[in-house]
């Protein structure tokens, strides 16, 4: 039994502060060029530096995704950033294009993992991937536990799997249809979401047809799988969601590294299980199902839904502390708030704060009834938020 | 230039041996091919008969497996006689590690199709894979294409006429909705035509078969009538896929025609494709070319200039601000930069804290107030203009 990592995602820099700060081990994130996440705010050099800084001092690793398929013109200035990343001190790159991987060598003595986009799913296509200076494989959502496990014994590679978030339904970098029916590159982060769509179907020859949302995967959660990941020996477990809020990475972070705790410290896991599953519930998501971790992914792993309709969690997500002092908690509200609204701060460790917001005042220090969202408010402190802390998420408590 | 096409029946073969220029066929079982319809066995007779033919088979094994079926399909391939393919084709690099590590002398063709469209990748893909064939990518324009071939030591080979492959999933997706199968010789397939709320007037074309589920363009990719540049480039191979254009059991149906007309550069060349035909990128791939407008354009000003971030606004009275870093409130003139990058300038001269108390200097993750501006809002970014 190994302890694997935790790795987060972070779309920005704030993201990537809860992340650590919530118990990641291990962060991800890209600069504005090179990634799959085109439309993500992602990081400016001077906020890699600091989120690197940030990490470190945390103990926290960070890789850098550079895993879009490049063109030729594409790859101007990959050399420099390489040369950048490695002077920071960034512990690694996650690539899926072997020309990639050339200008990084070529440049730098960054360490390579292989991006999931490359669909390696086997021992033999691992092996090659070794060969080529790969570290770590990110293997395809498509490849079991166990199967992760015969890969990882027999090519000696780190091995590092998706454990929760939205899926392709394609095998990873094998879908294009953006790219011919929107114009815009997926494998270079123009991906349109074409498998959300609602589709039309008839049957040619049957003269049968139907409306379906047939390629529209739902979520994977890996939670009820920890002790198989850990008894595998997976080194890295991957939480998906750049795109995602802060209170998705913040939610997932804490259940996850609770969940991995309990299960290397020897603790019932299925005694906490209900308890981290009500955590990574408390957030909006698809349908969870359990990927091809134990089985491959069969037809109830469609969410036959529209995207709208994304169950809207638990929990609503109200904001963010962004500041406290002696006097207040400055929260950056994402929701508005009810009059004596029931809300909960959310600790990087530990049991939320309950309180009813009875005393909420804006930047004026007027007292306000029912905030809207999009502004900072002042929470004056107590005995019970004393304990509240800079980027604690705040969250609205189950009614 | 040779072309290739896919092969079913030994009719197939008959009219490859009358096409020009047609030296090889490819054959699929369907154990190791996307949309394989042969039998192992099948696949070695009809090897046999095409050598009998002069022409020279070729093993498709283009599916991506899993470690476990990457053990069950390749079990299947060291079962089979090699001896009778020329070369085996392969778009898994574990397919390609194996028949370099269990076939050290046969030919591999390796499908790179949907990616690897820079030069430093594919020469290291040949660099060390020592492929006899490099299956390039149809979203390469016709200008990288001939830079391949004149770069690339191997044979590249282009899609010439056919289907476009969209997706590829492991999952099998329309069985849901179509669970009844075809007819009884064609059990594990289904077909459905798929169009989506933004391409209703696009059904593409959708198959489920053992392998999961493939969705293609309406249109099929067509550059016949445009080979003459890469010709003279010295493209190795054209393939020409044949294997849904006509109803049938045979995948070749008229390829002696269609090479006969195409090297003759016949006009009706096109007439002859009875399904609409598209070479979108083969002029030019501007894919990328929207990412720039797809971003707020405060992103790239988030640099050292950047001091805060406006994350409140009290219309008429203040704003409230979130400091990214240390700053000295008197030592510079700043403007504010909107989601659309629009600039306001702004002289700022009253800083406080959120308990009011005047500040001189901001610290780094602080929520500051400042003085209202017309035309601010939240989401803007505070910025150190040094135009002033």
């Amino acid at each position: 039994m190994i302890k694997p990592e935790l790795l987060a995602p972070a779309g920005s820099l704030e993201k990537l502060k809860v992340a650590v700060l919530y118990g990641a081990d291990a962060v991800f994130f890209s600069g504005q060029k090179y990634s799959l996440r085109a439309r993500a705010d992602n990081f400016t050099l001077d906020e890699i530096a600091e989120g690197v800084a940030f990490a470190k001092r945390h103990g926290v690793k960070t890789y850098i995704t550079l895993n879009a398929f490049l063109h030729d013109d594409d790859l101007e200035g990959l050399g420099e950033f390489c040369q950048f990343l490695d002077a920071q001190g960034v512990t690694g790159v996650i690539v899926s294009d072997l020309g990639v991987i050339d200008v990084i060598q070529k440049s730098s003595k960054l360490h390579v993992h292989l991006s999931t986009q490359a669909s390696c799913l086997n021992s033999a296509s691992a092996s090659f991937w070794k060969s080529q200076g790969v570290e770590r494989i990110v293997l395809g959502r498509e490849v079991s536990i166990r199967e992760a496990q015969e890969i990882k014994a027999a090519c000696g590679l780190e091995m590092e799997m998706f454990t929760h978030g939205a899926m392709c339904m394609a095998y990873s970098g094998n879908c294009v249809i953006s790219n011919y029916t929107a114009g815009r590159d997926s494998n270079r982060g123009g991906c349109i979401q074409s498998c959300r769509f609602q589709y039309q179907q008839a049957s040619p020859s049957k003269g049968c047809s139907s409306d379906s949302f047939f390629m529209s995967s739902k979520d994977m959660s890996g939670l009820e799988h920890i002790p198989e990941f850990c008894d595998a020996g997976i080194d890295s477990l991957k939480i998906e969601g750049r795109m995602k809020s802060l209170f998705y990475v913040a939610s997932l972070c804490r259940a996850y590294r609770k969940a991995i705790d309990i299960y290397a410290a020897g603790e019932d896991y299925a005694a906490a299980l209900p308890e981290l599953q009500a955590e990574v519930n408390s957030i909006p998501h698809r349908d969870y199902f359990g990927a091809s971790f134990s089985k491959p992914a069969g037809m109830l792993s469609v969410f036959q839904d529209r995207q709208g309709t994304i169950r809207s969690g638990t929990h609503q997500f109200t904001g963010v502390v962004l500041e406290k002092n002696d006097r207040f908690a400055a929260v950056r509200l994402y929701a508005p708030m009810m009059e004596d609204q029931r809300i909960e701060i959310v600790p990087f460790r530990g049991e939320p704060i309950r309180v009813t917001a009875t005393q909420v005042y804006d930047l004026k220090g007027n007292r306000l009834e029912s905030p809207r969202q999009d502004c900072v408010v002042c929470i004056p402190l107590d005995e019970q938020l004393a304990k509240v802390e800079a980027l604690n998420i705040v969250r609205a408590a189950r009614v | 230039m040779k072309f290739t096409t896919f092969v079913t029946s030994k009719e197939d073969i008959l009219a490859c041996a009358a096409a020009p220029n047609l030296e090889e066929v490819l054959l699929e079982p369907r154990e190791l091919s996307r949309e394989g319809r042969l039998s192992l066995e099948e696949a070695q007779e009809l090897a046999q008969e095409a050598t009998r033919h002069g022409l020279k088979p070729t093993l498709v094994w283009d599916i991506l497996m899993t470690e476990t079926e990457f053990a069950n399909r390749s079990k299947l391939v060291a079962g089979m006689n090699l001896d009778l393919f020329a070369a085996i084709r392969t778009q898994d690099p574990g397919a390609a590690m194996w028949v370099r590590v269990n076939v050290p002398g046969k030919a591999l063709q390796f499908i790179v199709e949907n990616s690897n469209h820079n030069m430093p990748g594919l020469v290291r893909w040949v660099s060390e894979l020592q492929p006899q064939r490099m299956v390039l990518s149809t979203q390469l324009p016709e200008d990288k294409l001939i830079a391949c071939c004149k770069q690339l030591d191997t044979e590249c080979e282009i899609l010439g006429a056919g289907k476009i492959l969209l997706f590829y999933s492991k999952r099998h997706l329309l069985q849901a909705n179509f669970d009844s199968v075809e007819d009884a010789n064609d059990s594990h397939w289904i077909y459905a035509d798929s169009s989506s709320e933004e391409s209703a007037s696009r059904p593409f074309p959708t198959i489920e078969n053992e392998h999961g589920t493939f969705m293609y363009l309406n249109k099929d990719h067509f550059i016949l009538d445009s080979l003459a540049r890469l010709d003279e480039a010295g493209m190795h191979t054209v393939r020409i896929d044949l294997r849904d254009l006509q109803a049938g059991e045979h995948a070749a149906t008229r390829i002696d025609a269609i090479c006969k007309m195409t090297l003759a550069k016949d006009p009706e060349l096109d007439t002859v494709w009875t399904r609409p035909t598209s070479a979108p990128f083969f002029k030019r791939n501007k894919t990328d070319k929207q990412f720039a407008r797809m971003k707020p354009q405060t992103r790239l000003l988030r640099d050292a200039k950047c001091v805060a971030e406006v994350v409140s606004v009290e219309r008429g009275e203040l704003l409230g601000l979130f400091t990214l870093r240390d700053f000295d409130t008197r030592d510079a003139a700043f403007k504010f930069v909107a989601h659309d990058g629009s600039e306001l300038s702004a002289e700022l001269n009253t800083f406080s804290d959120i308990t009011g108390n005047a500040l001189t200097t901001c610290s780094a993750h602080q929520v500051v107030r400042c003085p209202w501006v017309k035309g601010v809002k939240a989401g803007a970014i505070l910025v150190r203009d040094e135009t002033v």
